[in-house]
């Protein structure tokens, strides 16, 4: 990455659109501290992430909630388990780590659940669930970690279209209810156009277009994906 | 830990949050019961076990206590004397035999890297077979499992015996015993460890056309082969271990020597060549821990 400057604002719905490999998942990763930046400064409200140790980069991974391509569920454990993992940097945190969730994080994690439309899966094993479902999951993990920004890697690059919808459509509506910034890479400009607010351009490493989505017109989508080819694979 | 639908069907999606939080907690309450029993069953019958084998076993703790001098003057014996002011010459005295130690102790390590290879070899094609995923046949996996139980619950010190019998005293005995056994204890952890593997990437491979052979080289190796060969290494360290015993029945090695020194009270060799054995098991875990970094790859860890 490479002198890539945006600010995003409290509340935004946010799509990160560009060509495979042009950055979009490091950026997402950094934020969230997965990926070190070699140089440079991420700030929020005025803090320097990248300069959080310990607590303090726990309680900012808290924050910023991750939502991954592959979901990145613990296959082995129950939904309501893997739901209230979100809840493991919310103290007391000693009992957590050795299995003794509160009535507490039981709730909020069936809430979740239910927004989502699966609570009835909350005591099968997470492997039990389909792709759609599982993601879903791992949106509700996100959300009981009662995050600022929702960071979702590609969440339907391994979906197929129905569940494409409910996805992103959680996405919107948390967004649009709780008022949860959402970040989110994708590969599809017309999910971008339909659900997104804004969209970040990036391409080889460096950001070529940050505006409004109703400016997102053939020119830009020319220059951030580079040809017409690649254009044509997007749309 | 995962309720079934027959024991709870889904809430109707216009129920409302209240309604399906009660639903929840209802289902969950009979979960927690269900596990509270099954810990609880599990968890008295084991008690009852230690309980049990303490008595059978005769492990008695006054008795342990009352002997323990005992115990510690057996072990004062094995420490030679040494000073500084003449210690190359003690420490000439205490290893006197070392030479000959060291070309036993060599043995002893050949036999444990023969017999891990020939048992790893035989345990990896039969551990496909009674992996329970994996098996062609049913049957298949039933003969394959009872071999490999039969393998191993033989101790290697009688499969020694037979064989010290049957070919003679010398380390062939030993590598014979050692392989059999470790066919048997290796093949059970291979096939463990093939019944968790990845069943998608298997599927890529079958559906591709290749037979049940080319599936397992394809598909299910390059999953399992950092843990086979972690339990491969693992067997090494622990046949350098048994082989030292195998040479009590004449089965090659260095136990010939640690069996005469301890039969005859040379208490000083028997620590001497103790202590050569844990310098090469040492070694053995050294240089394999040195070759699994390097197979799997150091970036290929997964980080936390």
């Amino acid at each position: 990455m490479d002198r890539v400057s945006a600010a995003v604002g409290s509340g935004e719905m946010v799509a990160v659109i560009g060509r495979s490999g042009a950055g979009k998942s490091t950026l997402l990763n950094m934020i969230n501290r997965l990926i070190e930046p070699t140089s440079g400064h991420i700030l929020a409200d005025g803090r320097d992430i990248c300069r959080f140790r310990g607590a303090e980069l726990r309680a900012w991974r808290r924050e910023t909630a991750m939502v991954f391509q592959k979901f990145n569920l613990v296959q082995r454990l129950s939904v309501l388990t893997n739901v209230m993992t979100g809840r493991l940097n919310h103290p007391p945190v000693l009992p957590k780590s050795f299995g003794m969730f509160f009535e507490a994080d039981r709730i909020a994690a069936i809430e979740a659940l239910a927004l989502l439309d699966l609570d009835s899966h909350a005591l099968k094993r997470a492997d039990e669930l389909s792709g759609g479902q599982q993601q879903r999951v791992a949106i509700a993990r996100a959300l009981v970690q009662e995050p600022k920004i929702i960071l979702a890697d590609e969440p339907v690059a391994s979906l197929d279209p129905l569940s494409t919808q409910a996805v992103m459509d959680a996405l919107r509506r948390i967004n649009a209810d709780r008022g949860i910034t959402v970040i989110c890479n994708l590969h599809s400009v017309a999910l971008t156009r339909q659900y997104c607010d804004r969209v970040i351009g990036i391409s080889r490493g460096r950001l070529v277009f940050d505006g409004p989505v109703d400016q997102l017109d053939d020119a830009a989508l020319l220059r951030i994906y580079g040809s017409h080819t690649a254009l044509e694979e997007a749309t | 830990m995962s309720v079934r639908d027959e024991h709870w069907t889904a809430p109707a999606q216009e129920l409302s949050l209240a309604r399906r939080k009660q639903i929840f907690a209802e289902a969950y309450r009979r979960e927690r019961l269900r596990t509270w029993r099954i810990w609880l069953v599990g968890g008295g019958v084991f008690v009852v076990m230690v309980i049990a084998a303490a008595d059978i076993g005769e492990v008695d703790l006054v008795h342990l206590w009352d002997r323990l001098p005992r115990f510690r003057s057996y072990f004062g014996r094995m420490v030679p004397d040494i000073s500084l002011e003449s210690l190359w010459p003690d420490l000439q005295r205490w290893f006197r035999r070392g030479w000959v130690w060291l070309r036993a102790l060599w043995e002893t390590v050949l036999i444990a890297l023969y017999a891990t290879s020939f048992g790893c070899i035989a345990a990896y094609f039969v551990s496909f077979l009674a992996a329970d995923n994996l098996s062609p046949h049913p049957a298949v996996r039933f003969v394959a499992r009872r071999t490999l139980e039969f393998a191993r619950t033989i101790p290697e010190l009688v499969y020694a015996i037979i064989f010290v019998f049957s070919f003679g005293i010398g380390p062939l005995a030993g590598v014979l015993a050692l392989a059999l056994h470790s066919f048997g204890a290796v093949g059970k952890l291979f096939a463990d460890v093939a019944e968790n593997c990845d069943r998608e990437q298997i599927r890529g491979v079958r559906a591709t056309g290749a037979n049940w052979m080319q599936t397992m080289i394809y598909g299910a190796t390059p999953q399992l082969g950092p843990d086979f060969l972690s339990y491969g290494l693992y067997r090494l360290e622990i046949n350098v271990r048994a082989a030292s015993v195998l040479g009590f029945v004449g089965a090659g090695g260095i136990g010939q020597e640690l069996y005469n020194a301890i039969k005859t009270f040379r208490l000083t060799d028997a620590s001497a060549i103790s202590l050569m054995l844990i310098a090469a098991v040492i070694a053995v875990d050294m240089l394999s821990s040195w070759l699994r970094g390097r197979v799997i790859g150091k970036g290929r860890l997964s980080e936390a």
